[in-house]
């Protein structure tokens, strides 16, 4: 059968179009499963006060860009110097942190607003902490924007920033591990 | 209406008049939460807070400017409910808020003392951190505490069992929570729970009786410093 240049002119415009629907639907479901949610980069975002007072710090002062590690399985644990479990909490984290290092997961152990000496200070009554990423939240945000009431508070982020998990008060080792796992096996 | 009918409809009012009095009786030590608002800038006081022989067991930061001491008694079921919401206003406080615990047992309750001198002992051994721990694995057992469910509790808790029974019958902690409820009554305190809020810097204190919301908690607080 041959086909007239109108028809082959008519199919060539429709298998475009369908290139063009089929590229979109693509782009558009790859941009859907791999893009961060709005709220968590909003919250991870780093910001200076007036008074020259970055959001998120080092335990030595430094500013610290926690939006760099989106795209990744985040562990936050809000901990604070005045919490009695914090030291075994920290611990447990800096463990699983570890254990997992090897499997992209990013352990980020947020102190809640301790002054940078007391938290210097809290630390250093503390075993080491090598596996963990030790930031100081100097206004208090993460814990008031997930709408912490307990002590530890412990969020589990999945690749796109969405939180799977929401630990008020402490959490053991096994179920942390439990969850990590199943978002990184899903 | 005769005789008969009004003799029974005063011994039928009577009895409820007496059972009202008996169930009054029985809750006697316990103070409800008082519908009225709290913060009243008239009553700002300044209240010493009572010296302790021990350091009280605290939740909370050690350098906070606002402490509350909590005169309180583990038989008490609105000390329970005051429980979690004082931890709450605590955690939520970013180390702004000290929780201090103190001893008010009901002299009408034959398990309050020995409760309150249980979990002395459980601080005593373990810390702050395992004696509110302790309170909070007793608080579900409020109706039917006992000697043997001290024991468990506490050695569950990872307390030495032979140092724990023995510091159940140790005289000078029986003498600490007795000073503590004489220190509360000298407060004017009339039941449990018993609080004293605290603004270190400025001495501004306020008494809260009751298991009183949080959101009353926040709004003396904010009076106290002023906010």
């Amino acid at each position: 059968m041959k086909l007239s240049p109108a028809q082959l002119k008519f199919i060539g415009l429709l298998s475009g179009i369908a290139l063009v629907v089929l590229l979109a639907t693509y782009f558009y479901l790859h941009y859907q499963t791999t893009r961060v949610v709005d709220e968590t980069r909003e919250l991870f975002k780093q910001s200076e006060s007036t008074a020259g007072e970055f959001t998120y710090v080092d335990i030595n002062g430094n500013p610290v860009n926690l939006d760099d590690y989106l795209g990744k399985v985040i562990v936050v644990m809000a901990w604070a110097s005045w919490s009695p479990y914090s030291n075994t909490d920290l611990s447990m984290l800096n463990a699983l942190s570890g254990e997992l290092r090897d499997r992209g997961v990013v352990f980020i152990a947020l102190n809640r607003k301790d002054t940078l000496a007391l938290a210097q200070r809290y630390l250093a009554t503390v075993p080491p902490l090598p596996e963990l990423l030790v930031v100081i939240d100097t206004e208090d945000r993460f814990y008031q924007t997930v709408g912490g009431y307990a002590m530890p508070e412990t969020v589990l982020f999945n690749q796109r920033g969405e939180i799977i998990q929401h630990w008020r008060g402490q959490v053991d080792s096994d179920t942390l591990r439990t969850h990590i796992n199943s978002v990184l096996q899903p | 209406m005769n005789r008969a009918h009004v003799a029974i409809a005063i011994l039928a009012g009577s009895g409820l008049v007496a059972a009202s009095l008996m169930l009054i009786g029985i809750r006697g030590n316990e103070v409800p939460a008082p519908a009225a608002n709290l913060p009243q800038t008239e009553q700002l006081s300044v209240i010493p807070i009572p010296e302790r022989s021990q350091p009280a067991f605290y939740y909370g930061n050690s350098e906070a400017e606002i402490v509350i001491v909590e005169f309180s008694d583990l038989k008490c079921p609105f000390c329970a409910r005051l429980h979690p919401i004082l931890k709450t206003l605590v955690d939520q406080s970013a180390g702004t808020i000290r929780w201090e615990y103190r001893h008010l047992p009901s002299p009408r309750n034959s398990e309050s003392l020995p409760s309150a001198i249980a979990s002395e002992c459980v601080g005593k051994q373990l810390g702050a951190a395992d004696f509110f721990t302790y309170l909070e694995r007793l608080y579900p057992f409020i109706g039917s505490y006992s000697r043997d469910l001290y024991i468990r509790e506490a050695v569950a808790l990872g307390v030495e069992e032979a140092g724990f029974v023995e510091c159940l019958s140790n005289p000078e902690i029986e003498t600490l929570v007795n000073a503590d409820a004489a220190a509360a009554l000298d407060l004017g305190a009339r039941g449990t729970p018993f609080s004293i809020v605290k603004h270190l810097p400025s001495g501004n204190s306020q008494i809260i009786s009751g298991a009183q919301p949080i959101e009353n908690w926040r709004e003396v607080i904010a009076v106290l410093t002023n906010q």
